[in-house]
């Protein structure tokens, strides 16, 4: 079997996988949501007509979120049994409210009581009893325990905690806080640091406070678009064949894939990625301060419509990349010719 | 050599691809033979066969969230590692594998 990890590292694939699988949940139940709102104005839920149907399944697939999470948490422990008793570790998690950290907790304890019951040896006879009744039913049996008389209380004071603070935070703190959150969507670029970051705008977006979203998809567009803007302005800090890549750059930065911008940080990492962060970074605490929201959780420039404010995102959006842009003019060198050479091989 | 590969990451949608990617142009540059599954957003592509997973003198997951189906490797010797350092230098990785393996 595989070289085993160190054991955060496999804590660490195991809420990747969770996030991995929850985010296509978290798309249509954002924007059905915000498309909800927009049909039947702000009391929708209460107002009968395709706008409520509409609000309605976007609710139905946003209270999935966690479940999912905790559910694939689970599976990436114990594999396919651990399925099961995952979403149900995550369903008590959405129901007591302790929410995306609760799934994290249900998710973890599920998969490792699932893992465990995994290694008990049964005669052959009983065997084909294990997946669908002893590991579901005792696995659910212990987790509703844990959940609802251990861990359940401690995680939904632990997650309101969270919200709170995120709710009454005073601009130094959005700054602080866009700065930080900024910084680490443009570290890696759709890796693991990236994923983090962007799993707090979820958590936050799960306890209905869509502020950070807004921030993240600024910091999350900006590294291709800003370096666009470099490949266009500063010619001769670019090889040729850098260059021929503005398309792609132009296309991840208004669609969201901040990995396009991955060939350029690789190739010369100390220069190009302190400008990313930066100018997300910088991006990222104007939009705390200005306020802004936005109620879907992926999408690039299509589901700016569902800003609070369009125009003003906008505008925070243009600076973060001429930020980008003007760091990588201070910090990237000129290309030399044997540069040039080497990588046109 | 055969090697067989998966490649995997959170998203789904661009490190699994480019890992892939890389590996794929580094074997050929090594004069070795590569199928890489992966597994991204849309479900598993390339599924290996079982033939190829038996027959594999490599086995490689540059994955960073949970192998799909891994039952299946479940009598071979797994190198695992993430999609990034794969993107970065597969050439270099593939080389040290090898290395590795004629060594012991």
């Amino acid at each position: 079997m595989s070289k085993s990890e160190s054991f955060f590292g496999d804590i660490r694939k195991h809420l990747m996988t969770g996030v991995s699988y929850m985010i296509p949940f978290v798309v249509p139940g954002g924007i059905l949501i915000a498309i909800g709102f927009a049909i039947g104005g702000i009391y929708v839920y209460d107002t009968p007509g395709f706008g409520a149907d509409i609000f309605a399944w976007g609710k139905v697939a946003m209270g999935l979120m966690v479940p999912a999470m905790a559910g694939y948490i689970a599976f990436s422990i114990a594999d396919r049994p651990g399925i099961a008793v995952g979403f149900i570790a995550g369903m008590l998690a959405e129901n007591q409210g302790s929410g995306f950290l609760g799934g994290i907790v249900g998710g973890l304890l599920a998969g490792y009581i699932v893992k465990a019951l995994k290694q008990i040896k049964v005669p052959d006879m009983v065997k084909s009893l294990m997946p669908v009744l002893f590991i579901p039913l005792v696995g659910t049996f212990i987790v509703g325990l844990g959940m609802t008389y251990v861990l359940g209380g401690p995680a939904a004071w632990l997650n309101n905690a969270m919200l709170n603070l995120l709710n009454n935070m005073g601009e130094t703190g959005g700054v602080l806080l866009g700065l930080i959150q900024g910084a680490m969507l443009a570290f890696d670029m759709g890796g693991p640091v990236n994923k983090a970051a962007y799993a707090f705008a979820l958590a936050a977006a799960d306890g209905n406070n869509w502020a950070p979203m807004a921030a993240n998809f600024i910091a999350s567009m900006s590294p291709p678009a800003g370096i666009a803007l470099a490949l266009v302005l500063f010619k001769d800090k670019w090889t040729k064949v850098e260059r021929e890549g503005v398309g792609g750059c132009v296309i991840g930065g208004l669609a969201m894939i901040t990995e396009f911008a991955i060939p350029y940080a690789a190739a010369d990492p100390l220069h190009v990625l302190p400008a990313t962060m930066v100018g997300s970074g910088v991006g990222a605490a104007l939009s705390y301060v200005f306020g802004l929201t936005l109620t879907a959780p992926h999408g690039g420039l299509f589901v700016i419509p569902l800003a609070n404010k369009p125009f003003v995102w906008l505008l925070v959006f243009a600076v973060s990349i001429v930020v980008t842009a003007g760091m990588l003019f201070i910090l990237k060198p000129k290309v030399t010719e044997s540069q040039e050479k080497a990588l046109s091989l | 050599m055969k090697i067989v590969a998966i490649t995997s990451c959170a998203t789904g949608i661009a490190h699994s691809y480019m890992a892939a990617e890389a590996l794929r142009k580094a074997a050929k540059e090594l004069g070795d033979e590569i199928r890489v599954e992966v597994q991204g957003a849309m479900g598993i592509e390339n599924r290996l066969t079982d033939e190829q997973i038996v027959e594999a003198d490599i086995v490689i997951w540059a994955v960073d969230v949970n192998v799909r189906d891994k039952d299946r490797f479940d009598e071979k010797n797994v190198i695992q590692l993430g999609p990034n350092e794969v993107i970065r230098d597969a050439k270099k990785i593939l080389s040290d594998i090898k290395a590795n393996l004629s060594k012991s």
